[in-house]
């Protein structure tokens, strides 16, 4: 191992510090933040932090404690705990308040923000949260300031499909169907992960509902349950989607069965309470 | 098995040295030959020569005493025995062992070896008893269950085996045994029908994926037990095993990463054993085991990867019981991803078949008959092209869209000679051409029919279908005489009755009323119960009232429409009872005719239309305060309800009632009764007649609980009611404020007629996107409504402002040619007569501005617009003599409508230029400039600058 530092004992004490360990210690638990080297060595560390191209992580040393630092390009990954925040945001998005999902992921990305480039950081997960927060909220020049963002940072081409499956969520209010439709194509071609997909087919049948093209909508929509029906992100929205689309193809009985299905599976969704909605306009 | 016993002689041999090594010495040489039994013994098993080990460690264990010491070479016979296959003399052993050890130290393993050994040796009865005896022990327990209901279902009985095996799987499947016995439970399961039991285990092994040692066999068993299920048509359970089925690449996925499992464990087991040698014999016994088990898995997994891929298969098993539990656009998402996704697999041809039936039986004819080109393109010979030949006719029928099918049927016709659906080809021909009104082409085909088809299904059919094309094609004497020949033909035929009413349509035809009359009569007498007794009465009622006894005629519209089948027939007559009441002025017959139908058929959309003629024939009568108060209740009653599309209707009726100008006893009686309390004082009218004194404070006032009602609907309509009154009292500024404010409530929120005044409205104002929110809800939710006429005209408006003529071209032909527009019918003609000018289509455009110019009732600026367009149409031919003869028209005949007299003068002036005769060209300019209307018009100082440009001047 090539230590490009010395230990630095003692190293904390200086405020700035101190303060980003607290932020670290609430977003990342209090749990070790192990740093695995491309040489396979494992560093056990209290916590970590990013000063310049480095990586210094708090390791004990006796009764005391001491910085010891890495080159980025000498770390494998960092094992950082996943984020609580980042449930919260994301059952808040769930359940059709963006504003919460926002506040709940900001110290998360705040945090991350240092590591957003090391492998095992969450700035990409939360970061996607994020940008569907402010899709929703319909803020899409700052969404598609941070999808751009996360496709800088992304390596794998998953990470790149979804943040394009978001913003084609805004293509669609911006009424550029054929944008958002060769985005979700593309993603349905190329991505193996059924996640992308189901995001890829439920895309596929928002765009399709906005051209209220109803038969090819309800096909896409009917993709998720049929093919991904693990994919509980994806699934109430793909059933309320399908649920409208037999409504305006005149099959209330089938519009009904799918409106009631998605409030006995997923009673606590946004999509539960709108489906509750139009059960009473059938 | 036999791995199993040799991984416990392993142990056994591990301490077998040692103790013949401890044993007394007999004799010098009885020792030697004893260990030359011994070493012997070994060898031969280790060279896996069972039967001489056996009888080797056999003539060691008769000749030496027997002491705890050679307890191993006993438990060792019997293994050899068991791996030669020689279960008796297996059994034998262990029972000897059994019988000499009765504590030793491989009691256990004895004990379910000879239980296996009578399993192999058939003996299942023992086999069942023995391995039932060893559940206690936990080390045991699983594979002793396991193995006994093996023994019991091999022995036939499978109520003990599927007792056994659910002690097993009872809970959560906590071991790989647990996982096999689960598996064989849910085949049990299945061979009993006990279908929901079945998928419960199938939903438990897959959830419990990590225990399943043999993927590639749950897979196999999951897509059986769905078959079993689909063969007793318990779909639905078939359902949910093929979902359960995972495809190929994930199967394999999982069976590699299984594997690979085994092999860490067994170096982990590896790195144990050096660690702490006294662990070794135990886990080599368990790396032997895994080796051969990881071989065997690797071994079935490389020939399950040498098979064609299986998920065509599954998909589609899938989608048939998508199909079947009526889930068909599923079954359709599903052939679409066989079909599209999945390549030339031998699935292809029925996942294609299936998808053409499941579009059509989903009512998506154009999907299908796409589809049905496909299957004809690919498989042209395959085992389903004469149904999908047929099928793509069908369709087309099915869409009331003849005229495809008729092309279609021809085709197949031609191109399938074959085909076994021939006869109903030919028959459908004749209908598709019937119900394209070409009844002469029709006959042809039902002709032809007979011909090649004299004992066809349809031939009574056909028959009846060639007296109906005569009389529908006017010919009535032909058609009196078909029929009469059919009822000849068929005195009991399926037609017979409606065979007896067209015969009389063909004599009301001829005017032959009271031929009609009785036959009508007669009808009733044959066929009192039949569903067409409504139609025929109405009829009647018409040939009565042709016939100038209308009197009779009154009631029997009445019962036509009590008897109605249809609302077709059921409005027709109803509203011909009232045409006639009216007609004798007879207002209160017309109440009471509408109260009865209210009574009758209190739910019936047509109740509010009827209300109305109540409060008209109320106010008739004279009876006004009664009209506006039943007019007033039903609104309120219904105000709510978006989907009560007459409440409108009965808006703009009170808002009539309110806004007439009154009797002064009425006026007197309405202060009286508190109508308009704060009424501001009546202005003079006629001696006879006052204004009313505040018509909407008296509108206020009748809706006053409708106001309170605060859905958005409800509060919208308040406005149209007002809009209503303001436009009866010519205020157009309070109307237009009063709808814009409807504009601004939520698409979902608003009736047919609000949508559509609401959306002209934002129209009007150039709000393209809101309106077009509007005209869109209009046409997706009220799909039958009268109204619909606005959405076609306004989005095919909106389309042409955006250029979209191909869209707008669509949405006014719809608007002709679907929905048989009344209300916009001009507004939707002169929209496809813009769109096909601006797509440079000027022949048929000229055809339709002429149809505009023409009709007299549209008379107006719709009129000058047109011709001013069909001089457009021959400037752009450079017909300018034919265009200045059109713009002449405008300015001299519709010089109510300014703005194109401007435009019509100044291009009148341009074809005189072009024509070379400047003089008439200052002529026109000049008369233009002397109209003082048209002095604020762009239009005026272009003239002028022509004029100078001419060097003459004004």
């Amino acid at each position: 191992m090539r230590r490009d530092f010395a230990f630095r004992i003692p190293a904390l004490g200086l405020g700035a510090r101190a303060a980003l360990i607290v932020i670290a210690l609430t977003i990342a638990s209090a749990r070790a933040q192990n740093i695995l080297l491309t040489t396979g060595q494992t560093i056990e560390t209290q916590s970590v932090r990013r000063d310049g191209d480095m990586v210094l992580g708090k390791v004990q040393v006796g009764t005391g404690s001491g910085e010891i630092g890495y080159h980025l390009a000498q770390i494998a990954k960092i094992d950082f705990p996943e984020p609580a925040a980042l449930r919260t945001a994301a059952s808040s998005l769930g359940a059709g308040d963006p504003k919460k999902a926002l506040a709940d992921i900001e110290p998360v990305i705040a945090y991350y923000a240092q590591f957003k480039e090391v492998p095992g950081a969450w700035w990409t997960q939360a970061a996607l949260i994020k940008m569907s927060a402010l899709t929703a909220l319909q803020k899409d020049a700052e969404a598609e300031a941070i999808a751009a963002e996360i496709q800088k940072v992304a390596k794998d081409p998953e990470t790149g499909r979804m943040v394009q499956l978001r913003l084609a969520q805004s293509a669609i209010r911006k009424r550029d169907f054929d944008r958002a439709l060769s985005i979700c194509d593309a993603a349905i071609k190329d991505s193996t992960e059924s996640t992308t997909l189901a995001a890829a087919w439920l895309t596929k049948g928002d765009v399709l509902s906005a051209r209220r093209e109803w038969s090819d909508a309800l096909l896409a929509y009917l993709h998720v349950p049929v093919f991904f029906p693990d994919e509980r992100t994806a699934l109430p929205a793909a059933l309320l989607g399908s649920a409208r689309s037999y409504r305006r193809l005149d099959d209330i009985p089938h519009a009904k069965k799918t409106l009631n299905d998605l409030i006995a599976q997923f009673p606590q969704t946004a999509e539960a309470a709108a489906a509750q909605n139009e059960l009473k306009k059938l | 098995m036999s791995l199993r016993v040799c991984a416990a002689f392993a142990v056994a041999l591990a301490t077998a040295g040692a103790v013949v090594a401890q044993q007394p010495q007999p004799s010098p040489n009885d020792a030697a030959e004893l260990a030359q039994f011994y070493t012997r013994g070994m060898a031969e098993f280790q060279a896996g020569d069972y039967a001489r080990a056996a009888a080797d460690l056999e003539s060691l264990c008769n000749r030496a005493e027997v002491t705890p010491q050679l307890e191993p070479a006993f438990f060792t016979v019997g293994s050899a025995w068991f791996n030669a296959g020689d279960y008796k003399k297996a059994i034998t052993a262990y029972k000897s062992y059994q019988t000499k050890f009765p504590n030793g130290a491989h009691a256990s393993e004895v004990a379910f070896a000879l239980a296996q050994s009578n399993l192999q040796a058939k003996n299942f009865a023992e086999a069942a008893t023995e391995f039932s005896a060893l559940e206690k022990d936990p080390r045991l327990r699983d594979q002793a269950l396991f193995w006994s209901a093996s023994a019991s279902r091999d022995a036939g009985n499978i109520d003990q085996a599927i007792s056994t095996l659910e002690k097993l799987s009872t809970g959560q499947l906590k071991s790989a045994m647990a996982a096999r016995g689960a598996m064989l439970l849910a085949q049990l399961y299945a061979k009993k029908g006990e279908s929901a039991k079945t998928i419960a285990l199938i939903k438990k092994l897959h959830e419990s994926i990590d225990l399943v040692e043999n993927i590639v066999e749950l897979n196999a068993t999951t897509v059986e037990l769905g078959d079993e299920l689909y063969g007793k048509k318990a779909f639905g359970d078939a359902l949910e095993c093929y979902r359960a089925a995972y495809p190929r690449e994930q199967i394999i996925r999982l069976q590699t990463a299984r594997l690979a499992a085994m092999q860490r464990k067994i170096d982990n087991n590896l790195a144990q054993a050096r660690n702490d040698p006294s662990y070794a014999g135990s886990v080599l016994a368990e790396n032997q085991q895994l080796k051969a088990d990881s071989a065997r898995t690797q071994s079935l997994l490389a020939e399950f990867q040498k098979l064609p891929t299986i998920t065509p298969a599954i998909y589609i098993r899938l989608g048939r019981c998508f199909y079947e539990v009526d889930r068909k656009w599923e079954s359709i998402v599903v052939y679409q991803e066989i079909v599209d996704r999945l390549g030339q697999t031998a699935e292809r041809e029925p996942a294609l078949f299936g998808l053409i039936v499941a579009l059509a039986d989903v009512s998506q004819p154009q999907k299908a008959q796409a589809r049905c080109e496909e299957y004809l393109r690919d498989f042209k010979s395959g085992p389903n092209a004469d149904t999908v030949g047929y099928l793509l006719g069908a369709v087309a029928l099915q869409a009331n869209d003849p005229r495809t099918a008729e092309t279609y049927f021809g085709r197949m016709l031609e191109t399938q000679p074959n085909s076994t659906f021939r006869d109903q080809m030919r028959f459908l021909l004749g209908n598709s051409k019937f119900m394209a009104g070409k009844y002469d082409e029709a006959a042809t085909e039902y002709h032809k029919y007979l011909n090649d088809f004299p004992n066809g299904q349809s031939v009574e059919d056909v028959n009846y279908r060639l007296a109906l094309t005569a009389l529908f094609s006017g010919k009535y004497q032909d058609a009196l005489n078909s029929l009469q020949d059919y009822l000849k033909k068929y005195p009991s035929g399926q037609y017979v009755s409606d065979a007896k009413y067209r015969i009389a349509v063909c004599k009301y035809a001829a005017s032959l009323y009271d031929d009609v009359i009785n036959d009508c009569k007669a009808w009733e007498r044959d066929f009192s119960n039949n569903k067409q007794l409504g139609e025929v009465l109405a009829l009647l009622g018409d040939a009565l009232a042709a016939s100038d006894r209308e009197n009779d005629a009154i009631p029997v519209y009445v019962r036509s429409y009590k008897l109605a089948a249809t609302d077709e027939v059921m409005n027709y007559s109803l509203f011909a009872a009232s045409k006639l009441l009216q007609k004798r002025d007879d207002w209160t017959h017309v109440s009471d005719l509408f109260n009865e139908f209210i009574q009758e058929k209190p739910d019936h959309p047509t109740v509010i239309s009827a209300i109305y003629w109540i409060g008209k024939a109320k106010a008739r009568e004279g009876k006004y305060e009664e009209a506006k108060k039943i007019s007033a209740e039903t609104i309120k009653k219904y105000i709510g309800d978006p989907n009560r599309e007459a409440v409108e209707l009965l808006l703009t009726q009170l808002a009539q009632l309110c806004v007439r100008k009154k009797k002064p006893a009425e006026a007197a009686v309405a202060i009286e009764g508190g109508a308009s309390a704060t009424a501001a004082p009546a202005p003079t009218g006629s001696p006879d007649l006052v204004s009313p004194s505040d018509p909407g404070a008296e509108l206020d006032q009748l809706l006053g609980a409708a106001e309170q009602d605060q859905s958005p609907t409800a509060k919208a309509r308040i406005l149209y009611a007002k809009a209503e009154l303001a436009r009866l009292r010519k205020q157009p500024a309070e109307e237009e404020n009063n709808i814009g404010k409807i504009a601004e409530f939520k698409p979902d929120d608003l009736s047919p007629v609000l949508l559509g005044r609401a959306g002209d409205y934002l129209l009007s104002k150039d709000k393209i996107d809101a309106a077009t929110a509007f005209y869109q809800r209009l046409i997706d939710d009220y799909p039958k409504s009268d109204n619909l006429d606005f959405a076609y005209a306004g989005l095919g408006e909106v389309a042409l402002r955006k250029k979209d003529y191909r869209a707008a071209l669509q949405y006014f032909s719809d608007g002709t040619d679907k929905i048989a527009a009344q209300q916009k019918l001009k507004e939707i003609t002169l929209g496809k007569a813009k769109t096909l000018l601006a797509m440079d289509k000027l022949d048929e455009a000229k055809k339709v501005f002429e149809q505009v110019a023409s009709v007299r009732e549209w008379r107006g600026e719709a009129t000058a617009f047109s011709v001013y367009s069909l001089g457009e149409i021959e400037t752009k031919r450079n017909r300018w003599a034919e265009a200045n003869a059109y713009y002449q028209r405008v300015y001299v005949g519709y010089q109510k409508f300014l703005p194109w007299v401007a435009k019509a003068y100044i291009r009148s002036a341009e074809c005189f230029e072009k024509l070379n005769q400047q003089q008439e060209a200052a002529n026109t300019y000049r008369e233009m400039l002397r109209n003082e209307k048209l002095s604020s018009f762009a239009e005026t100082i272009e003239a002028k600058k022509r004029l100078e440009a001419l060097g003459q001047q004004g």
